[in-house]
């Protein structure tokens, strides 16, 4: 198994998350190589689990004010809130033999060659179960899956210089009212990269596309035009509407 | 009437339910930062927690829970059936 390394392009939000779903369900019919992809965003946004509900997550006043794109993921788990540069978002499109099925396991499995790669630039994170990437001083990154009948997407934000204060503006984490409960579980801290290492962010990802290569047969590549158009006609159908964003 | 409760699973994942109910429940929304395979299968999750009386028992929300065909990841049948109970006592 040969997998394609994509890094190139960069998107809107809705356009990315479309690219999650076009690019699994490529992989599910057989119609794209197993393939690792770093994602480029153009603006600051949060990525809403599938299963959260919007204003429980989202200042919603100050994102509309201050234009940060909310979109709903096909992926459960929690909201992330990412900026262009400031944070590292990777995917895996992978044929579901490949990976475990036992869901648990397969997350540290899938996360553990990024983990590696961390590690060789000096970062000392861990992986925290069930999907969480972390350093002794907080969470650096977590992982969200999503199942076909032949294809496993296995995607992963980590935090490299975010804002954090900005993110507890735009997410209601930051809010007092907030019931204790939610905030018990969301409070975990933020620990970012920066802090931890003298390596810039285009450095800590040909770190992990290194890791990558010499564990895995892997060849530079790149997205086909028909992937990309496909995701740009859904993101404008369903992750740019309030519809899917704001449907809980 | 309407209410809601949140169950925090030990070293899992977070489950608000709420519940629109009179001697039954009538409408129930499930949200969280939970995964659910096939995910598709979130409105049937839902669907299994109404028109049980509000006098249900905990057997009987796991029961409905349980016979949804699909995968709960970072929470159970029993996170779920004690916060809908939870929701309406």
């Amino acid at each position: 198994m040969t997998y394609r390394i994509v890094d190139a392009g960069t998107y809107s939000e809705p356009v990315q998350q479309a690219l999650e779903g076009v690019l699994t369900e490529r992989l599910d019919e057989g119609d794209l190589e197993p393939t690792l992809r770093f994602w480029h965003r153009e603006s600051p946004a949060v990525a809403l689990g599938r299963f959260q509900a919007y204003e429980d997550e989202v200042a919603v006043d100050y994102v509309d004010e201050h234009d940060v794109d909310v979109v709903r993921r096909l992926t459960g788990g929690g909201a992330m809130y990412v900026e262009p540069g400031a944070v590292i978002t990777y995917s895996l499109y992978l044929p579901r033999e490949a990976v475990s099925d036992d869901i648990e396991a397969s997350y540290a499995e899938l996360d553990q060659w990024a983990i590696d790669a961390l590690r060789s630039v000096g970062l000392d994170v861990f992986h925290e179960p069930l999907n969480d990437i972390s350093h002794a001083d907080g969470k650096i990154g977590g992982s969200a899956q999503l199942r076909k009948d032949d294809a496993v997407l296995h995607h992963t934000t980590m935090s490299y210089a975010l804002d954090t204060s900005e993110m507890l503006r735009v997410l209601r984490i930051g809010e007092e009212k907030v019931s204790d409960k939610a905030i018990e579980s969301a409070e975990k801290r933020v620990a970012v990269m920066r802090d931890y290492v003298d390596a810039n962010r285009a450095e800590i990802i040909d770190a992990m596309k290194e890791t990558f290569a010499d564990r895995f047969d892997a060849e530079p590549g790149s997205l086909p035009d028909d992937v990309v158009n496909d995701a740009r006609t859904r993101a404008t159908e369903t992750f740019a509407t309030d519809e899917w964003n704001r449907k809980l | 009437m309407h209410d809601s409760a949140t169950v925090k699973v030990p070293a899992g994942k977070l489950v608000e339910v709420d519940v629109t109910y009179d001697d039954r429940l009538t409408d129930v929304r499930v949200t969280g930062d939970f995964f659910l395979e096939p995910p598709e299968r979130h409105a049937s999750l839902e669907a299994a927690l109404e028109g049980h009386p509000t006098d249900v028992s905990r057997t009987t929300l796991v029961e409905a829970i349980e016979a949804v065909d699909a995968t709960l990841i970072g929470f159970d049948a029993e996170h779920l059936a004690d916060a809908t109970l939870e929701a309406i006592r």
